[in-house]
């Protein structure tokens, strides 16, 4: 028996009835095109979660001070333990590639009679390294920019687009910030929002020195960004900067850190393998509709089976095999679950281009997913199917002949 | 002067169990028909002529005795064995046609085409050139797109025929074939069968109530109660054509 001809026959079939085909696939139609939605929301939300957090800077470890007794409080009632010391100190471990100390306040931006609120952080010309975020236009500040405590601005795209009128090019510009005039040396590329919806590009990057000493009178840092040589080396260089932060703010051995560090690299894991989890959750409550679909197409087939009785009696009586009777019955059972199968993806594809749409919420059809989907609906359809067709195969012929 | 049979039956019984007890539909039967023959098989309601037929047709297994067809020993086939004997060497028509209602008359006589195991296997073009073959010879050669509904009784019961025989089979066994026809159909119907064995040179075996329609074959075998109780010849058996000319066209029934 030809495998074509068993198609054809098959085919024949669903389309003789049609809407009782329709209802029947339904099932799988929803179990699959929810299983393609759910997996794209998933692994779409795991995307943009990784490439925000990359976008922070690879093999990054943050330094933060942290409150503990003992440690010098400022007024604002943040800890101020951590100074560029303390980075420089850093910079000179094994395994580090560079070090970014930073020093940030919301300050008010004014050029010419446009005024604008931006984050105006102090840090050093490593900072476009760290973050892997170089100017579009212009340049980055120099090292020797801090050793004179320049007035000196790199400006993100958002201040760049709000403080200056279209057309104009900021760099070379001047712009006030609380009073001190600063020149623009560079605008930086557009960035996007980080994991937390922050806006990461309405800030202005000035030489730390200039920052400490002129704009916000402090000494300290609020952070600094620590870039390995290689992610393999970013526990062992955690642990060094452990080590060395408390030795040089001698913290006796049962005392606790004045400062913590955030290893973005174990953020990152985290978050994946969390997505990974609500990825699996929802394609397996999905997958359950998959499930129920199939026995929607068991049941049906069972009804066809005993609707087609006789059928199957003319076929046997002109030499149809078991085989022959089995292999039709499971071709349509798959045929159908196919169908639905690729019903499902198409309805798949357009909710999640649906919900990137509305929710704005991004979505990844994956072709992995479209694989699994197909392969789970013919799975669904052998297994649902083999019942029935074995049920059908095994009719004595002379009683599916006589059968009314 | 008699070759080797092509049916030949050595006690066959068939007994059914239901439930307590237990119906003998064929108690012993023992005959054997030579090839070409055309025998109808008579007897009352109930005395084992279909259950004999479809002894002879493999579509069920005797419960005792021995069946050789073309000297083969089919009794202890597999089923699997079996579908294969029905596909090549039988061809069956029904009472009630048996045609599948979804598909054209064309998809019909095409069906054993299907499950044969022919090699190579014949293409989708061979197996409707065939069927078109076996369509003409019923003289439908016009209704292959035809679905059955939309059919004469006579006609779904030619295509039935023209099924029966696309796989050239050696024996064609009819159950009561002209039952749900009126006179002059069935006659039309008879002419196809007697034109099948005479110009085929296939064995054809029919089981039938009317005596009018066994004086067209060459032997009538008499069952009762599941035995043989009569195996006549017929001397000089009628033509089917020629009855079917004398026979005014506009009467019917
Ligand atoms: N599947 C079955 N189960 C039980 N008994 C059966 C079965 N098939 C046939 N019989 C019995 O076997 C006997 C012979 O039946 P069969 O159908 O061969 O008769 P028949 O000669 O063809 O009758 P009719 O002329 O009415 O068609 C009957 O008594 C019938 O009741
Ligand atoms: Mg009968």
């Amino acid at each position: 028996m030809r495998l074509a001809g068993n198609l054809g026959i098959a085919l024949n079939g669903l389309r003789s009835n049609k809407l009782r085909s329709l209802l029947t696939v339904l099932g799988i139609v929803i179990g699959v095109a929810a299983v393609i939605v759910m997996i794209a929301v998933g692994q779409g939300a795991r995307a943009k979660i990784t490439s925000q957090i990359e976008s922070m800077g690879s093999n990054l470890l943050m330094v933060f001070p942290e409150f503990s007794r003992g440690a010098v409080r400022g007024a604002g009632g943040s800890v101020n333990t951590l100074t560029r010391d303390d980075a420089e100190a850093i910079a000179m471990l094994p395994y580090v590639e560079r070090v970014a100390p930073e020093l940030s306040g919301n300050a008010t931006l004014r050029y010419e009679s446009q005024t604008w609120t931006a984050q105006v952080s102090g840090t050093t010309p490593d900072m476009q390294y760290v973050k892997n975020w170089a100017p579009q236009n212009g340049s980055f500040f120099s090292d020797r920019d801090i050793s004179d405590n320049a007035l000196v601005a790199v400006i993100g795209r958002t201040v760049a687009d709000n403080l200056f009128p279209p057309g104009v090019n900021p760099v070379g510009r001047n712009i006030g910030i609380n009073r001190l005039n600063f020149t623009v040396v560079g605008v930086l590329s557009a960035k996007g929002a980080s994991i937390g919806g922050q806006e990461q590009d309405n800030v202005v990057y000035i030489p730390i020195s200039t920052a400490q000493v002129r704009l916000f009178g402090v000494n300290n840092v609020r952070l600094i960004n620590v870039q390995a040589q290689s992610s393999e080396s970013m526990a062992f260089l955690q642990e060094a900067i452990t080590n060395l932060l408390r030795e040089r703010h001698r913290i006796p051995p049962n005392g606790a850190n004045d400062f913590n560090i955030r290893n973005l690299e174990a953020v990152l894991a985290t978050v994946e393998d969390t997505t990974r989890i609500m990825t699996l959750l929802l394609a397996s409550v999905a997958g359950v509709s998959l499930l129920v679909g199939g026995i929607g197409i068991m049941n049906i087939m069972l009804v066809s089976v005993t609707e087609r009785t006789r059928e199957i009696g003319i076929r046997m009586a002109v030499g149809a095999t078991e085989t022959a009777i089995l292999t039709q019955f499971l071709v349509e059972a798959v045929t159908l679950c196919l169908l639905g199968g690729i019903i499902g993806i198409m309805l798949g594809f357009l909710g999640s281009k649906l919900i990137s749409a509305l929710a704005g919420w991004p979505t990844a059809v994956t072709l992995s997913s479209v694989l699994l989907a197909v392969g789970f609906s013919a799975a669904v359809g052998i297994f649902f199917g083999y019942y029935p067709a074995k049920k059908a195969a095994g009719l004595n012929p002379i009683d599916a002949l006589r059968f009314e | 002067m008699e070759s080797v049979p092509v049916i030949q039956l050595e006690d066959i019984s068939k007994t059914y169990l239901m439930g307590a007890g237990h119906v003998n539909a064929l108690r012993g039967i023992t005959i054997s028909v030579a090839p070409g023959e055309m025998a109808a098989i008579m007897g009352p309601s109930g005395s084992g002529k279909s259950t004999l037929l479809n002894v002879i047709g493999c579509l069920d297994r005797p419960t005792g005795g021995r069946y050789f067809l073309d000297g083969v020993n089919v009794s202890e086939m597999s089923k699997e064995q079996l579908a294969r004997v029905r596909n090549k060497k039988i061809g069956f028509v029904f009472q009630g046609f048996n045609l599948l209602s979804r598909v054209t008359a064309a998809a019909n006589v095409q069906l054993p085409l299907l499950y044969t195991d022919e090699k190579p296997q014949p293409n989708k073009k061979e197996i409707e050139r065939r069927a078109m073959e076996a369509l003409s010879w019923v003289g439908l050669k016009e209704y292959g797109h035809h679905l059955p509904t939309q059919l004469s009784g006579g006609q779904q019961q030619r295509v039935a025929i023209a099924r029966a025989l696309v796989n050239s089979p050696s024996i064609i066994l009819a159950d009561e074939p002209t039952g749900a026809l009126d006179t002059r159909t069935g006659m039309e119907v008879m002419d196809v069968i007697q034109r099948l064995n005479l110009q085929k040179n296939i064995t054809v075996i029919i089981v039938t109530h009317e005596f009018n329609i066994a004086q067209y074959c060459q032997r009538i075998i008499r069952v009762r109660d599941g035995r043989i109780q009569e195996d006549l010849r017929v001397d000089r058996p009628r033509v089917a054509a020629e009855d079917l000319k004398e026979m005014p066209v506009e009467v019917e029934e």
